[in-house]
């Protein structure tokens, strides 16, 4: 603790109080209910007592330093820790409004280090806020977020350097900020009230979070804990912004603790008020995140919401290229996910990708068809695939890939496989010959003698060279046999003329067993059911006698005992 | 064209011989004489009309032509003659119309129809002579005027004879025969003739004239002679009908009838049996003299006779008794009806009985215009969002009962004495329109045959099922009451069946359905309906309440019982199920099942054709399968062998289709990876894999050997040893499920593709780091499988050939270029090449053409009645006015002869 220092000053603080009123009001009701446990510790009237010393005269500015203690060391007591801050914050308030914590070159020695002093206690103060941020209360974080984005707002009224009319201060809004984002027991409200009551809805606000959080960023981070938890809640505050700054969406044009700039000169030289500066910064804060290592489920985010949100924002939007083909190369969901970013960088960018379509190939695993994003995915794909330049034995590979997976998939993936198919061999009508091939009167003795040998290679990783135009879509046909009825029915198309010009995929997506269900379960009874009309015998017994007959005919006999 | 009209009269008058001179003096001929004068004033007026009417301008009436068409010749109708036309129908009016207006309400008449009465060319004179000459003409011709059989002159009645001679057998139903007697006369006359050997042409051909004495003489030998024979015929056929009434009794006999108890007589005597009600003295008396006689004695022959015969108008046509089947017939029959069956099975695996419920018609219409696009026609439902919306077959299912239960009404399962359900001898109903109503009829006697054999089993104590109570030693079936109410909801079933042992439930069930049999009570269809519903979810409950070792035995019993109720309510047993898949699908599908959902599943195939391409209720059941299946993700062993149950099922579900499952062979492979000792990496094929949290690879076990799963390994607690004995039945199994679908689907295109992997997997297994936790017993069937895996597949690689989808016809290009006609006709009227089309209309104009004419005729067919009233009205008014006139002008006469007779009287 710093040394006790006796200063006075006196001027009238009845004007400060009136100001300080409302805010007074509204904190009372927190502080009289934490009034009865203070047998130690101050009660709230003595922390009001307290607090009014401190504003009256410069010789009780020791009474801060026990207030800080109450904030600082009671971590039992929640109640007395926000009244003692509260009152603090009101105190410092004022002497910010009187000056006592600016410096001014008419000061002595002694006043000098009285503001020095207060200085560094407001330093504590708010580094005691900061670790209120990660108190197990929410109310506590709340009221703490509330006071540091309050003395945010007088700092930067009060505390602005002679010049600079557009002060705002970013090392106390920067050290809040890392607090927020280390807290690790962080109330999801009071991260909803940072975002939807600062960060969406003042400039200034933004623009020094994206300072502090690419400093974060940039700064080591400590370990891999905090680290994945820093960028957990870093990226869960990013993508919550709302309105970023595109192209063509402004800044919000509301500030919250700069005032309004004197001139339209000095607006313009202003980078805090100046769109291509907040949008310089935001795409600096964007890269320096994606710089960091990001786990599985944060990428996945990312890329969800790559191409609609993260990438107007960019200045160049080829920055994120980057990521999104590191994400594309590490397969499975993720490169399913980087699909969509990378279109939108091939499509309006302009974005050169060598091994595009062999990365796309590398895609069609066997989880493709069962993951969530399906749909995204054949909407992805059908674009991709729709241009009649690509090469034949391009898109026989993949329609062969396609069919080999149909092997596997759900009924509501057949269901799109299909008529997938049916449009890219419409549009490269020389990959019909993989469902028809009439062979000569040569091949076909051939053929006898040694069966057919499948050309197609499923392990190639080239589309070009998996001889898939040499072979045959047996897999589909064997989708005509499938046990679903309406599946069976789609896939016969395979097998008709090929008069319609085109499905629409897009009615075929969106289909699970769920919905399969309910439309079958829908259908009205119209006329009654067929019953078996033999009741079998045997249902879960055979007989002894009939036991081997039975068992050829009856699986479930066979193989299961039911005693 | 030169001349003038008056010229051109005269020159025309000339020409027909009207002025100018005189033709030369006729020739003098005398028929030209009788007819000369009038005949000449006729031509004359002919003549003149001609003339007339030729230089009438407004007589003629020419439609002008706007433009001339080259080669199209004359056209119809472009000149008339309108008054011509308009005096021809009247005329023909006159004739026809006319006369039957005034013959209308008018009954009778005479017409006339003495020579030359119409004919206005004749004198009188003429036609008396005429008539006079007729008439002796008659006479000549008639000679034969007492021969009896003289054809011309018989008296007929709507051209029947009315039979001169032959009144005195004096009936009607006769008349027939008359004809068939006249002509057996004749032929026997013509027979004596021969036999004689002279020819009556031949006798009457000499040219002298027979005197008249002779005529008559041989006119009545003749009519003798006939009246011999007639007399002679009519004996034979009495003779012939008293043989044939001695007959009767045998005729009845052979009718198979019952004597009309009435009729007395030969009947009872010839059989020698004595009714009893009839052992009466006269009887006696009467068998000795003719009964025939006797009935004539006493009049009552006729009516009797009638009587009868009245009698058998109203007697049914007698029926073919059911002919005893021989054993062959039988087989025959049997052999039929399975054809049958399996034909109409057939046809719903093809899925053709739907057609009309899916339309399979991707091409037809427009692109996105509807709601689902392009996969509208496929009934895939709404996709996703579909899934919110709430499930409504809970709601009301009396709904669903309203439709008519006549198909089913005898799907009763025979239960024997032993209570056994026998399948086979089951009546069935089906949907073959021709066996339902042998079934009908054939229904009634069996059912109640069917209710015979149940009904003693209440009195006498029977067990349900007797090899049941064999395993227990003794069974309380006895102490069980005899009557129960039918249960209308599962709690009432729970309170009915509260204190009643689960073994004995088979019978409760038997026995509520025996007492609330259809026939008994008219109400009982619905309560049966509902009973089944309720059954069903009782099977469930029962099945659940003991997961580990659900009582299979009644639960067997009792899906028949349910499989028998289903056929009779169809609709409301599927309701049931389809109720509980919405919950199952709703609830449980993304956890363990129950006892009761397998159960559920078992029950579903044997119960449903599961071959059918689509099905009300196995549909959705697969579906909530394969979704399990796939979507579950093995976390345990309990898990697996649960997902293993319903691979067995779907494999038994695809039996007789052989369709493709993915989710089955997915689910094989994937379980077979997962309790691999060792992971394989790469994994071979697509399908999905979860690798599972708790460890469920096989560890070592000492001594297993093969044994067959058991439904309780699905719910045992299980520790230790007792899990890896699990373990190592379920990998055992799942071996024995891929060699089952090797065999199932052996033969499709795809197969190499399907099964590659699981070659991969197999060998896997029998690699170097699975080797040493495998049992030994388990290792040989690893071997067998994997040998019975590639001779499938070296055979699949064999016979594999390109697929040849596309031998459509080639479609034809459109074309856009007009057609032009090679050989134009301006008369021709249509070139459709479509013969028939071309007929047809051809045939629709005429009938317009008709159509319109009639129209137009009755028009004026009308206005000519109108006008010929008219004319009738003016008519009778003027002479009702002529009449009066005079009445009155009588009258003043007599007036004002009576005043001047009265005046005269006074002046006097």
């Amino acid at each position: 603790m710093p040394a006790q220092l006796i200063t006075v000053d006196s001027k009238s603080v009845s004007k400060k109080r009136k100001r300080t009123g409302a805010v007074e009001k509204s904190r009372k009701d927190g502080s009289n209910k934490a009034a009865k446990p203070a047998s130690s510790a101050p009660s709230a009237e003595e922390v009001l007592e307290l607090e009014a010393a401190i504003v009256e005269s410069p010789q009780n500015y020791n009474k801060i330093v026990v207030l800080l203690e109450c904030v600082q060391n009671s971590p039992g007591n929640p109640e007395l820790a926000v009244t003692s801050s509260v009152s603090l914050c009101r105190a410092f308030c004022r002497l910010m409004v009187k000056g006592s914590l600016s410096r001014r070159k008419t000061d002595d020695e002694a006043q000098a280090t009285i503001v020095v002093w207060l200085r560094d206690r407001y330093k504590d103060y708010t580094r005691a806020l900061c670790g209120l941020l990660n108190h197990q209360d929410p109310a506590v974080q709340t009221a703490a977020l509330a006071l540091l984005m309050r003395l945010v707002r007088e700092d930067a009224a009060h505390l602005k350097p002679v010049g600079d009319e557009l002060y705002f201060p970013h090392a106390l809004f920067g050290k809040a900020v890392k607090a927020l984002v280390y807290a690790e027991e962080l109330d999801e409200s009071v991260k909803d009230e940072f975002v939807t009551k600062y960060l969406n809805q003042h400039d200034d606000i933004r623009y020094s979070f994206y300072i502090a959080v690419s400093s974060l960023a940039s700064e080591a981070p400590l370990s891999a804990s905090t680290l994945s938890h820093f960028t957990d809640t870093a990226l869960s505050l990013m993508v919550a912004l709302d309105r970023p700054p595109t192209a063509e969406a402004d800044l919000l044009d509301s500030n919250y603790a700069i005032g309004d700039p004197p001139s339209s000169s000095r607006k313009s030289k202003a980078a805090i008020l100046q769109k291509p500066a907040h949008r310089k910064l935001l795409q600096e804060t964007w890269l320096s995140l994606l710089r960091l290592p990001l786990s599985p489920p944060n990428t996945k985010s990312l890329l969800l919401t790559m191409s609609s949100r993260i990438a107007p924002t960019f200045l160049r939007p080829t920055l994120l290229m980057d990521f999104l083909v590191d994400a594309y190369a590490a397969g499975g969901t993720t490169a399913l996910l980087a699909l969509n970013g990378l279109f939108y960088l091939i499509a309006t960018k302009n974005l050169d990708y060598p091994n595009f379509y062999p990365a796309l190939y590398a895609l069609l695993t066997r989880d493709v068809l069962h993951v969530r994003y399906r749909s995204r995915f054949f909407r992805l794909l059908e674009t991709f695939l729709g241009s009649t330049h690509l090469p034949a034995a391009l898109i026989a590979s993949f329609i062969k890939r396609l069919a080999r997976l149909s092997l596997s998939a759900p009924p509501s993936a057949v269901v799109v496989i299909v008529p997938f198919v049916y449009n890219l061999l419409k549009k490269h009508p020389s990959c019909t010959f993989m469902v028809h091939r009439a062979g000569t009167g040569e091949d076909r003795e051939r053929w006898r003698k040694t069966g057919l040998l499948d050309c197609f290679d499923a392990g190639e990783v080239d589309p070009m060279k998996t001889g898939a135009l040499e072979s045959c879509l047996w897999e589909l046909e064997m989708g005509m046999t499938h046990w679903q009825p309406n599946v069976a029915t789609i896939a016969r198309i395979v097998g008709e003329q090929f008069t319609k010009e085109r499905y629409g995929i897009e009615d075929f997506l969106d289909h699970s067993y769920a919905s399969m269900f309910n439309a079958e379960i829908q259908k009205s009874i119209k006329k009654p059911p067929v019953v078996e009309f033999d009741i079998p015998k045997k249902i879960f017994f055979g007989t002894e006698v009939e036991e081997d007959a039975l068992a050829q005919e009856n699986t479930l006999l066979s193989l299961w005992s039911f005693e | 064209m030169g001349e003038s009209q008056l010229k051109r009269l005269k020159a025309s008058l000339r020409a027909a011989g009207i002025t100018g001179q005189q033709k030369p003096k006729k020739p003098s001929t005398k028929a030209k004489q009788s007819t000369g004068k009038n005949s000449s004033r006729l031509d004359r007026n002919v003549a003149l009309q001609s003339i007339r009417e030729e230089f009438n301008p407004f007589e003629i009436k020419t439609t002008r032509e706007k433009h001339d068409i080259s080669g199209r010749g004359r056209v119809k109708g472009a000149q008339g003659r309108p008054g011509l036309s308009k005096q021809i129908g009247e005329d023909n009016r006159k004739r026809t119309l006319l006369v039957e207006m005034q013959h209308r309400n008018k009954a009778g008449g005479i017409i006339d129809r003495r020579f030359g009465e119409n004919d206005p060319t004749m004198t009188p004179e003429e036609k008396m002579l005429e008539r006079f000459t007729k008439e002796k003409q008659k006479r000549v011709r008639g000679g034969d005027i007492f021969n009896l059989d003289g054809d011309e002159d018989q008296l007929t009645h709507f051209g029947k004879s009315l039979g001169g001679d032959d009144f005195d057998t004096g009936n009607e139903m006769m008349l027939s025969d008359d004809d068939m007697l006249e002509k057996r006369l004749k032929k026997r006359r013509l027979d004596e003739n021969a036999e004689t050997g002279s020819d009556p042409d031949e006798e009457t051909r000499p040219e002298r004239k027979k005197s008249k004495a002779e005529v008559m003489k041989e006119v009545i030998a003749k009519s003798k002679l006939h009246k011999y024979e007639r007399q002679k015929a009519k004996e034979d056929d009495e003779e012939e009908r008293e043989k044939l009434d001695a007959q009767m009794t045998d005729i009845w006999a052979l009718l198979g009838r019952q004597q009309p108890s009435r009729i007395s007589g030969p009947g009872t005597g010839a059989n020698m049996e004595p009714v009893p009600g009839r052992d009466e003295p006269k009887d006696e008396v009467n068998t000795n003299i003719n009964p025939d006689r006797l009935s004539q004695m006493e009049g009552k022959e006729d009516a009797k006779y009638d009587s009868r015969v009245r009698e058998m108008v109203f007697d049914k046509r007698s029926q073919p008794a059911e002919r005893t089947k021989t054993a062959e017939e039988k087989v025959l029959e049997e052999s039929e009806r399975l054809r049958k069956l399996e034909e109409a099975r057939q046809r719903r695996m093809r899925g053709e009985e739907d057609s009309e419920d899916e339309q399979v018609d991707g091409d037809a219409d427009g692109d996105d215009e509807l709601e689902f696009g392009d996969a509208a026609g496929y009934g895939l439902g709404r996709g996703i969002p579909a899934a919110v919306l709430p499930d409504r077959t809970g709601d009301n299912p009396d709904e669903l009962l309203d439709g008519d239960y006549e198909v089913s009404e005898d799907g009763y399962v025979d239960v024997d004495e032993d209570g056994v359900v026998d399948g086979s001898s089951a009546e069935f109903s089906d949907d073959f329109d021709e066996d339902e109503e042998v079934e009908t009829g054939s229904g009634d006697e069996e059912e109640d045959d069917f209710l015979a054999d149940l009904m003693p089993s209440k009195n006498g104590p029977r067990d349900s099922v007797p090899d049941l109570s064999k395993l227990r030693g003794d069974s309380n079936a006895d102490q069980l009451a005899f009557t129960f109410p039918c249960p209308q909801t599962h709690q009432e079933m729970l309170e009915i069946t509260d204190d009643i042992p689960v073994t004995d439930l088979p019978t409760v069930v038997q026995r509520i359905r025996v007492l609330h049999h259809p026939k008994l009570h008219a109400e009982n269809k619905t309560k049966l309906a509902e009973f089944s519903s309720v059954l069903l979810e009782h099977i469930i409950y029962i099945a659940n309440l003991a997961p580990a070792s659900p009582p299979f035995v009644p639960l067997e019993t009792l899906i028949r019982h349910l499989h028998a109720l289903s056929k009779s309510y169809p609709e409301r047993v599927a309701t049931a199920f389809r109720t509980h898949l919405t919950d199952l699908h709703s609830n449980r599908t993304t956890g363990d099942l129950t006892a009761g959902d397998l159960v559920l599943f078992t029950a579903i195939g044997t119960i449903f054709p599961t071959s059918d391409h689509f099905h009300q209720v196995v549909t959705p059941a697969m579906i909530v399968i394969c979704k399990w299946l796939g979507q579950v993700p093995p976390a345990s062993i309990e898990r697996l062998g649960m997902g293993t149950y319903l691979v067995t099922l779907c494999v038994q579900y695809q039996k007789l289709s052989k369709r493709f499952v993915p989710e089955a062979i997915n689910y094989v492979l994937q379980a077979l990876s997962l309790l691999a000792p060792a992971p394989q990496t790469p994994l071979p094929g697509n399908f999905p894999y979860h690798e599972s949290e708790e460890g469920l690879r096989v560890g070592k076990i000492k001594g297993w050997t093969v044994r067959k799963i058991t439904f309780a390994d699905l719910f045992r607690e299980r520790e230790g040893e007792h899990k890896r004995d699990t373990e190592h039945t379920l990998m055992y199994t799942l071996l024995c499920l891929l060699e089952e679908l090797l065999v199932l689907w052996a033969g499709k295109k795809a197969f190499t593709e399907v099964f590659e992997p699981a070659a991969e997997v197999v060998a896997h297994l029998l690699g170097r780091e699975c080797k040493g936790t495998l049992s030994k017993s388990l290792k040989n069937k690893l071997k067998t499988t994997q040998a019975v895996l590639n001779t499938y597949l070296t055979r699949a690689r064999l016979t594999r050939r390109p697929l040849e989808l596309h031998h459509h016809r080639p479609l034809a290009i459109k074309t856009y270029i007009p057609k032009f006609e090679e050989s134009y006709n301006a008369d021709k009227r249509s070139y459709d090449p479509d013969k028939d089309r071309a007929q047809l209309a051809k045939l629709k104009a005429e009938h317009k053409r008709e159509r319109k004419g009639a129209i137009r005729e009755l028009r004026k067919d009308n206005s000519f009645v109108a006008r010929e009233k008219l004319k009738e009205d003016k008519k009778t008014s003027k002479e009702y006015h002529a009449k009066m006139a005079k009445l009155t002008a009588m009258i003043q006469t007599e007036e004002g002869t009576a005043a001047n007779e009265y005046k005269r009287q006074k002046n006097r």
